[in-house]
């Protein structure tokens, strides 16, 4: 750039050189040029000014010459013969500049004249020229003399007026006697001045009249004294040279002065017009002035034009530059290690670079005029380039990851940026593509993530990777889930007598073992060392749920891992210690959970190794209670604990017409135990399947008994059967094979079932029911009204019964809603000829009221509470005998 | 001699025309003669290289020669000669704007004045000594005025130091001046006016204030007063429609324009 910068510098400089060079030469060549034609037309002006000096002084030369032509003949005429004065007056009517006549006597006595003021005057002849003692017949002029006559003037000895003269002038005659007389006449000065003035005023320059002797006699000048030598210095030498010449000279007063003279044809009187040189210029100094400005402003009007016009160059110029620079930047980038090309806005390939080729495999010939779909790899569906296409419009520019494909048919992921190119007016003209082939990036990036979140022994996630799914899963606040943490015991022990190689393969296998036992949800990891955790995030949606899950699995891993390795060669064996914390022991944060879970392990290895424990001790105490009782419950169908209860169920008129069984479990060492207690417990594990077996049988051997018996031969006995026995593939065939072992008649036997079977598969219960029905027995729906009561179902299923729920019962006096539902459900079950029968019947009030309603079967306290069989058969004779009377 | 002998003639004729006014010669003769100074620029003036006559009064009697309905008779006259020339009948009115003065007024009778002008001097360029008004009445000073005209007694009874040139002609006041044995001469505003467009030598001197004001009017006999009321009323005429202004304005003499 600097380069760039020093190079722009250096052509501007030199231009700008140039530039000023041409611009000072211009300059120079027209001040010449200028000036030379102002000296040429000062050299004219001069030399006009010459030419109207000369014409003017041979114009009044002439005029001179002429008007003392007329005077020399006035004055021959009036000599020539005696006159007297009054005759004289009329000769001064033929030159108006003639102010006086007077004849002079030969004594030199003035004896006639037009002013009678001059007679009997005596004037000097001397001081008239030419100089002549005789007498000559030549005009002769005296010096400029002061007055207005002779008789006034110091040539008559009088003191002269001052501010009026006049030009004497004398002429001798020879008369008609050959007497000589001399006529003399003064002449008007102010008749020449007003005819000189007329011709150069003031301003222009001054005339003046000398004697041919050099002498001023009159000037235009009201400063130049008369009888002086005239401001001319020259003109006395010119004048001994020639009559009539022209020359520039400077006056002592320092003014350049233009003179033209001209001496008299025939009169000793020179006329002399001086111009005042600078006057006369001054008509050139003003033009050459208004030249000089108009060529100055012209000249500067052009500077300016063509500064801005140089200015204006040199910025295209530094624009070219710029621009040129930007070219070759763009070029070189373009051939950047970037795939890069370029679409129209139809996405037609109008250019490609080499590093495009290099990645893509397709040459400038093959990409042009294709589209980019030609590297379409078919990961990506059209929402994704939907987005692109809006991101990149929206936007102008859209990158990101891309699969694509090569032209050889490898898919490999890049890195496209493609960005929008826009013209002055903003609407896109290209688009501008770049395209990175990050394969190697992503190896890597993959590699950076197995080091980052992996265990490089065993494969598993490592502590980063938990906690990333630790802290997943605890986000997840609607589901419950436990973190077991385990370590092998004694497993330094391990390490110090066969190696940290056997060390390592061991927890390969451990890991391995713990990957097989936990679900795919779960996660396993490695602390480190032998230190393990496992994740469990989902375990059910209730706390007891999910400690049952997570003993149940703790206690599966242990087992697991004490099955016997086999370390290369060496058989081994160990054990573990699990601790396990709940999601729901405390809060629900990482460390807590983690600090919990190592806490339980702490608490598990100080209760002797190879157990699981639990962080909190109430739950530790449930999930041994729950162990225990599982454990009883595995023993209970061995020990002959279990034991069936009879609740007589009544019909309208009161007379017991059935039984239902009620599965009673006493336990020598827990004592009676509820089957709200065991029976989750036994579907939990599945040991309700044997149970339900037992029970079945239990109550099949109980009908085909009374059977036997008339009075006992109409008796029903309902067995309620879970949905874990109904999902049993062979249930129906069981069920057949008991009907059949201890032959109770299948329609006295009432298999109750809850609404869950109903929902629980997908039509594999009802045509379970089906069968069921096809033996012969009878079905009947629990505690209706509490689920979903589908109506649908009580059309579809092959349903006996319905049981009316006890909550009803009990409700249906007090709760006019419970009574609608009573009423309701009686009322469809007529409709469907559904057989109902009231649970929970507990007073005469409720009875007679269900009665009421057309209720035929009954059970509830108020019959029987649920007994024995030696209680209920008692009571059944009871009711024989005082039915028989 | 000449002079007297025609005067004696032209009383002779008086009597015979003194029985009828001027208006009834005019009428029956069907011709008005009028006398005027052909010398008068702007008045009546003659133009020597054409011989055409030109002026306010020239208009003028044209004027009255039209409102008459008979021809104009110009006959040539001069301040000098004007007194003799209207009582010896020589033209029956003066038009040629005559100064009225006392002299004049005792002799003849004069219309209701329509210029008004000053004294002006006139001097030569060259003339140095003459700058101003106040440089003509000092010793040395010549002063030429024309024999007959208003400015000889007024110059007369003014002047104090310089002395007084009377000629017998107008042309030879000029004459003295220009010759330099006179440095100024007096004449009135249309005649320094005629100086200054007709020579090269002449320069005007005007008066600072008012120096002496003469009013201008024509002029004729005493005594008819039938040729006094009908000229009267042909002026009277061309003053109100404003003909007569038109003419002072047509020859550039408004400035002495009678308000």
């Amino acid at each position: 750039m600097s380069q760039y910068g020093s190079l722009q510098t250096r052509l501007g400089l030199h231009q700008r050189a140039t530039f000023v060079m041409v611009v000072v030469l211009v300059l120079l060549f027209t001040t010449l040029a200028t000036a030379s034609v102002q000296w040429r037309l000062r050299s004219e002006a001069l030399s006009r000014q010459f030419a109207l000096a000369n014409l003017t002084v041979r114009a009044l030369e002439d005029q001179l010459t002429q008007s003392l032509n007329v005077v020399e003949r006035t004055l021959l005429l009036s000599g020539s013969t005696r006159q007297r004065s009054d005759k004289l007056r009329a000769f001064l009517q033929q030159a108006p500049y003639i102010r006086s006549i007077a004849l002079q006597n030969s004594q030199g006595v003035v004896e006639a004249s037009t002013n009678a003021a001059n007679l009997g005057l005596r004037l000097p002849r001397q001081q008239f020229m030419p100089q002549s003692t005789e007498p000559l017949g030549v005009l002769r002029t005296g010096p400029l003399t002061a007055g207005r006559d002779f008789a006034d003037s110091r040539l008559a000895g009088q003191p002269a007026q001052s501010g009026i003269s006049f030009i004497p002038v004398a002429l001798d005659v020879m008369q008609d006697d050959q007497r000589w007389v001399t006529v003399l006449a003064a002449l008007n000065t102010d008749y020449f001045l007003n005819f000189y003035d007329n011709h150069i005023n003031p301003q222009q320059g001054q005339v003046a009249l000398l004697r041919y002797d050099g002498s001023l006699i009159i000037s235009t000048d009201p400063q130049a004294l008369p009888g002086h030598r005239g401001p001319s210095r020259l003109l006395a030498a010119r004048l001994a040279q020639t009559d009539a010449d022209s020359y520039r000279e400077t006056w002592p007063d320092g003014r350049r002065v233009l003179t033209a003279y001209r001496a008299s044809r025939v009169y000793p009187f020179v006329l002399a017009v001086h111009l005042d040189e600078a006057s006369a210029l001054a008509a050139w100094r003003q033009e050459a002035w208004r030249t000089a400005w108009v060529v100055a402003g012209v000249l500067l009007l052009l500077l300016g034009v063509a500064t801005l016009y140089f200015l204006r160059f040199e910025r295209l110029a530094r624009a070219r530059a710029r621009d040129e620079q930007d070219l070759r930047i763009a070029a070189a980038a373009f051939d950047s290690q970037e795939g890069i090309f370029v679409t129209d806005t139809r996405s037609m390939i109008l250019r490609v670079n080499r590093a495009f080729t290099r990645i893509t495999g397709y040459t400038q010939a093959d990409a042009v005029g294709q589209t980019p779909r030609l590297l379409s790899s078919g990961r990506h569906g059209p929402a994704f380039y939907a987005h692109l296409w809006h991101q990149l419009l929206s936007h102008g520019s859209w990158s990101g990851e891309i699969w694509n494909r090569r032209k050889n048919g490898e898919i490999y992921p890049e890195w496209l940026t493609v960005t929008a190119v826009q013209d002055a007016c903003g609407e896109v003209t290209h688009y501008v593509a770049m395209l990175t082939d990050i394969t190697q990036r992503k190896a890597a990036e993959q590699e950076i993530q197995q080091l980052a979140y992996y265990d490089p022994l065993t494969r598993l996630p490592n502590r980063r990777l938990l906690l990333e799914r630790l802290q997943r899963a605890l986000a997840h606040t609607d589901s419950e889930g436990a973190l077991l943490f385990l370590d092998l015991d004694n497993f330094k022990t391990l390490n110090d007598s066969l190696g940290h190689d056997h060390g390592d393969m061991l927890l390969q296998q451990v890991g391995r073992r713990l990957q097989a036992a936990v679900g795919e949800g779960d996660t396993v990891a490695r602390l480190g060392g032998d230190e393990f955790v496992i994740l469990l995030p989902v375990l059910g949606s209730s706390v007891d749920e999910a400690a049952a899950l997570a003993q149940r699995l703790g206690e599966s891993l242990r087992l697991a891992l004490n099955a016997h390795y086999d370390l290369n060669g060496h058989d081994y064996q160990c054990t573990p210690s699990i601790g396990v914390s709940l999601f729901a022991d405390g809060p629900r944060e990482c460390d807590e959970l983690m600090k919990r879970a190592d806490m339980a392990l702490y608490s598990a290895k100080a209760a002797g190794r190879n157990t699981v424990r639990f962080f909190d001790m109430q739950l530790q105490h449930s999930v041994t209670e729950r162990a225990r009782l599982e454990s009883a419950l595995r023993r209970v169908l061995a020990e002959e604990q279990l034991s069936l209860h009879y609740q007589p169920q009544v019909d309208a008129s009161g007379r017991i017409c059935g039984a239902e069984a009620l599965l009673r479990w006493h336990d020598s060492v827990l004592g009676n135990l509820s089957p709200q207690r065991f029976v989750p417990l036994a579907e939990e594990s599945g040991l309700i399947v044997p149970i339900g077996l037992w029970v079945l049988e239990q109550a099949c051997r109980q009908l085909a008994r009374w059977a036997a018996s008339p009075h006992t031969a109409a008796l029903s006995l309902s067995v309620n059967v879970s949905v874990c026995q109904l999902r049993q593939p062979d249930f129906v065939a069981q069920l057949r094979a008991i009907l059949a072992q201890t032959g109770a008649a299948p329609a006295r036997l009432v298999l109750e079932l809850t609404e869950s079977v109903l929902m629980d598969d997908n039509g594999s219960g009802s045509s379970k029911m089906r069968a069921l029905r096809r033996l012969g027995v009878r079905l009947a729906l629990d505690d209706f009204g509490t689920g979903y009561s589908s109506l649908s179902y009580l059309k579809k299923l092959p349903l006996h019964q319905i049981k009316l729920d006890q909550s009803f019962v009990q409700g249906m006096l007090s709760d006019s809603h419970d009574a609608a539902i009573v009423r309701a459900v009686l009322g469809l079950a007529q409709s469907l000829q559904l057989d109902v029968l009231a649970e929970g019947v507990e007073s005469q009030a409720q009875y007679t009221g269900l009665l009421a309603c057309g209720c035929q079967h009954f059970q509830g306290y108020l019959f029987g509470a649920p007994q024995p069989l030696a209680a209920f058969e008692q009571l059944l004779s009871a009711a024989y005998s005082s039915g028989e009377r | 001699m000449k002079y007297a002998l025609l005067c004696l003639a032209t009383l002779a004729t008086l009597p015979a025309a003194a029985h009828a006014g001027r208006l009834d010669d005019v009428l029956a003769t069907r011709e008005v003669r009028v006398c005027i100074w052909p010398d008068y620029y702007g008045i009546s003036y003659r133009n020597p290289k054409t011989r055409q006559l030109s002026g306010v009064d020239i208009d003028m009697a044209q004027g009255l020669g039209r409102d008459l309905d008979v021809a104009v008779r110009f006959v040539d006259s001069s301040f000098a000669s004007l007194i003799p020339d209207i009582e010896q009948n020589r033209c029956d009115i003066a038009m040629f704007a005559i100064g009225i003065n006392p002299a004049r007024s005792e002799k003849l009778r004069f219309t209701r004045p329509h210029l008004i002008s000053d004294i002006y001097a006139i001097t030569t360029k060259s003339n140095r000594r003459i700058q101003r008004w106040e440089d003509i009445d000092k010793p040395g000073m010549v002063v030429a005025v024309a024999k007959g005209t208003l400015h000889e007694p007024v110059m007369r009874d003014k002047l104090k130091q310089a002395t007084l040139l009377v000629t017998d002609t107008p042309q030879g006041r000029e004459q003295e001046v220009e010759s330099g044995r006179a440095d100024v001469f007096m004449t009135d505003y249309p005649f320094s006016r005629r100086m200054l467009e007709t020579t090269d030598w002449a320069r005007l001197v005007a008066p600072p204030a008012t120096y002496h004001l003469t009013h201008y009017a024509y002029a004729m006999k005493k005594g008819d007063d039938a040729w006094y009321e009908r000229v009267s009323r042909y002026l009277e005429r061309t003053q109100q429609d404003g003909s007569l202004a038109a003419a002072i304005k047509r020859h550039k003499l408004d400035p002495v324009a009678e308000r």
